[in-house]
């Protein structure tokens, strides 16, 4: 039959595959699913000294994506897991007709995908669950957290530490200035060029006492943060950030619901107070919406310190907001 | 109204359309996924291209003889539709990209100034995503709440579900006139009078209802229909939206500029009538050229002899399918279209559609946008057949005797 993607290689995995099911003693887990057929994979590993001692694989999905778990195994177990994601770019590659099939093993057989676009990502689909299974392996500390991962999960809240501190940076930055900002509403692009804060002042909000970094994350990673600190009986909410690629979702409400509740539930808050720059109109109003009143309050914009940017106007000022909890 | 049609002949029919007579994969070409898009006959593809060598110019602006023509084809469109939708006037059709424009109009001018917290739209669980995810969107904004009714493990709409659900609190229901997946035919006359008694308008999605049947939105009796072109044998990018001139006449504009407006000014601006109104900057005009010669096309086939062939088509592939081994067949209302859904045991639906692409064979696999649905039926993703009346019996042999040849592969 005219089928190259079904090379006899292909169907022998899919049929009979290498590395199925659950394995012993998993310390690093995750799941991809497609959303396009809804195909899943899940991966399970356990690491030893950085290296990938046992891999399974389990899901339901197509003989392409089965396949493709079935030889990524054979290719991975025994590797140092350093060397999973140059591989995954390879393999990447090698299917989009754009590098050869080295180090690949039997992989190769999946040289037809440069013909069949439309069904690469179901061989690509273990090598996500495998990528997000070592990532988990970075952040988490225990098995439990990371088994929990999965591309289609919801979004989750939990604490920032040390380690988060460049990702904290890098989305507040992507919210705030310069042309990636632009895709979302809560740019300031045209107000302020510099930075809008640092690894220094995220990694300071982190260790201070009474202070806590939110942050949000689903599948495509961390979707949002905010600085809340306790600040007498009141808290003091900041440093607010949504991805702008995914903004205009109702993502800001959920974490400013969840900020309150921390500040009332676990902090016995009475009111939340932020300073918002005066000018910008819309992001007021969009706080008036969620109960909170301009208090005619103004706090001088630092002007010459550049750890808060670099003003394009002159006429920049804070406002104080506050709204009670009850 | 063309009173003298030649009776329905399936071979003539199938040399209407060029493309069918390609190969793929050096097979005759098997195009069973019309639910997707249709194929189009040879008198649209030559209106289309008529239209870009003869007639080309901007709609109602131009005073110059090419304007004019240009105009008559686009206004002649509008009146094709409102024939073959059955509308009481050319006023009360909307020229839309498609049925995915046309509800989303509805949501934003219509639904979205009306909702208040607490309030409800009821939806079935056989929608497809342009018929869910406005009304989501229009939720979100205003505190409403989509409301879903239910189907049987048939495919069926499980109507006194659908009445019972029709509460005070449900402000607008929305209802496929034909799955996309089951191609189960919903009792649109009989949901529309259960709405009207409560003063509920009904919006009918009628994307899968075109291609197949005769439409007449008075004697359903709902109060929107949302259609699209491509599916029923026009181009892409066409499509309508008929609503009651009453009610079209109470909706804001929704896209706003050129061709909707009566007086600019920059103290306030005065919009046009509908359904001009809503009908922003220049339109896909070659496009609705290219569908009002589908609409003529259609209009010109024997409706009964094409019935009964798409009957006849219907319970072929549905016989066929029941005697592959391992083959699950998903919606098998008593009324439908000729589409059929299904899985083959120990064989997933995208290994066998790439499969059945190497025999020549078009079906789609996924889950043609109708997650929710795929989450009822407890499957990720099916494959689907969709024929239309070019479809043959030869075809459906071919089909069913590929997937017996494919599904050993796998197994």
């Amino acid at each position: 039959m005219g089928s190259d993607l079904y090379a006899r290689r292909v169907l022998e995995h899919a049929r009979a595959p290498h590395h199925r099911g659950a394995i012993e003693g998993p310390t690093h887990a995750a799941e991809a699913a497609d959303a396009a057929c809804g195909d899943r994979v899940r991966v399970e590993l356990r690491l030893a000294d950085g290296r990938i001692e046992a891999y399974g694989h389990v899901g339901e999905a197509c003989a392409v994506a089965v396949a493709s778990a079935s030889m990524l195994g054979d290719l991975v177990v025994g590797a140092d897991a350093r060397a999973i994601a140059p591989l995954q770019a390879r393999f990447a590659a090698f299917i989009a007709g754009e590098g050869g099939s080295d180090g690949l093993g039997e992989l190769d057989a999946f040289e037809p995908l440069r013909r069949h676009p439309s069904r690469r990502q179901c061989a690509l689909l273990p090598w996500d669950a495998l990528h997000m299974a070592l990532a988990g392996g970075t952040h988490a500390t225990t098995v439990g957290e990371h088994l929990d991962m999965q591309m289609t999960r919801e979004p989750a809240f939990r604490t920032a530490a040390a380690d988060d501190v460049d990702a904290i940076v890098a989305l507040v930055e992507s919210a705030y200035r310069g042309d990636a900002s632009r895709a979302g509403w809560t740019t300031e692009a045209d107000m302020l060029d510099g930075q809008r804060t640092d690894p220094a002042g995220v990694a300071a909000l982190i260790g201070k006492p009474d202070s806590r970094i939110l942050l949000l994350e689903d599948a495509g990673g961390l979707l949002a943060c905010a600085h809340i600190e306790k600040q007498g009986g009141a808290a003091y909410f900041g440093m607010f950030a949504v991805d702008p690629r995914r903004q205009g979702r109702g993502t800001g409400r959920i974490v400013l619901a969840e900020a309150e509740r921390i500040a009332h539930a676990e902090w016995g808050c009475t009111a939340m107070q932020m300073t918002v720059i005066s000018i910008r109109d819309e992001l007021i109003a969009w706080y008036e919406r969620r109960g909170y009143r301009r208090t005619g309050e103004y706090l001088p914009f630092p002007y010459g310190d550049a750890r808060f940017g670099i003003p394009r106007r002159d006429d920049l000022r804070f406002e104080r907001l506050v709204k009670p909890l009850a | 109204m063309n009173a003298n049609r030649a009776p329905f002949d399936a071979a003539r029919v199938r040399a209407d359309f060029p493309l069918l007579a390609r190969t793929v994969r050096d097979k005759p070409l098997v195009y069973f996924d019309s639910a997707n898009t249709s194929q189009k006959p040879a008198v649209v593809i030559e209106a289309v291209d008529r239209h870009y060598r003869e007639h080309n110019a901007n709609v109602s602006r131009a005073v110059h003889r090419l304007g004019e023509e240009a105009t008559a084809a686009y206004e002649g469109a509008r009146d094709r539709l409102a024939r073959v939708l059955g509308a009481s006037s050319r006023d009360e059709v909307v020229m839309t990209s498609g049925t995915t424009q046309a509800i989303n109009l509805v949501a934003y001018s219509w639904a979205l100034p009306r909702l208040r917290p607490g309030d409800e739209i009821l939806v079935t669980a056989m929608e497809h995503h342009a018929n869910i995810v406005p009304w989501q969107l229009v939720c979100e904004r205003t505190g409403a709440k989509l409301k879903v009714a239910p189907i049987t493990p048939a495919g069926e709409l499980v109507v006194d579900a659908f009445v019972d659900a029709l509460t005070p609190s449900v402000k607008l229901a929305a209802v496929a006139h034909v799955s996309n997946v089951l191609g189960t035919i919903n009792p649109v006359a009989e949901l529309a009078r259960a709405a009207r008694r409560r003063g509920i308008p009904l919006l009918v999605d009628g994307s899968q209802a075109v291609p197949h049947l005769g439409v007449d939105v008075r004697a359903l009796g709902c109060d929107f229909y949302a259609m699209t072109g491509h599916k029923a044998f026009g181009p892409t990018g066409t499509g309508a939206l008929w609503a009651r001139r009453e009610i079209l006449r109470e909706m804001p504009p929704f896209f706003g500029g050129g061709e909707m407006i009566r007086e600019v000014r920059f103290e306030g601006t005065t919009y046009a009538d509908p359904p001009h109104r809503f009908e922003a900057g220049t339109p896909n005009i070659a496009g609705f050229a290219g569908l009002a010669a589908a609409l003529d096309y259609l209009d010109g086939l024997d409706a009964a002899g094409l019935a009964a062939h798409e009957a006849s088509l219907l319970d072929h592939l549905t016989r066929a399918l029941r005697e592959v081994p391992g083959a699950r067949l998903f919606g098998e209302a008593a009324n439908k279209v000729p589409v059929v859904s299904f899985l083959v045991d120990g064989a997933h639906a995208h290994d066998l559609a790439t499969l059945l692409d190497h025999e020549g064979i078009a079906v789609r696999s996924g889950h043609h946008c109708a997650h929710p649905l795929m989450h009822f039926l407890g499957v990720p993703a099916t494959l689907r057949a969709s024929l239309a009346f070019y479809n043959t019996h030869e075809e459906i042999e071919r089909f069913v005797a590929a997937l017996a040849k494919v599904r050993k592969l796998l197994a």
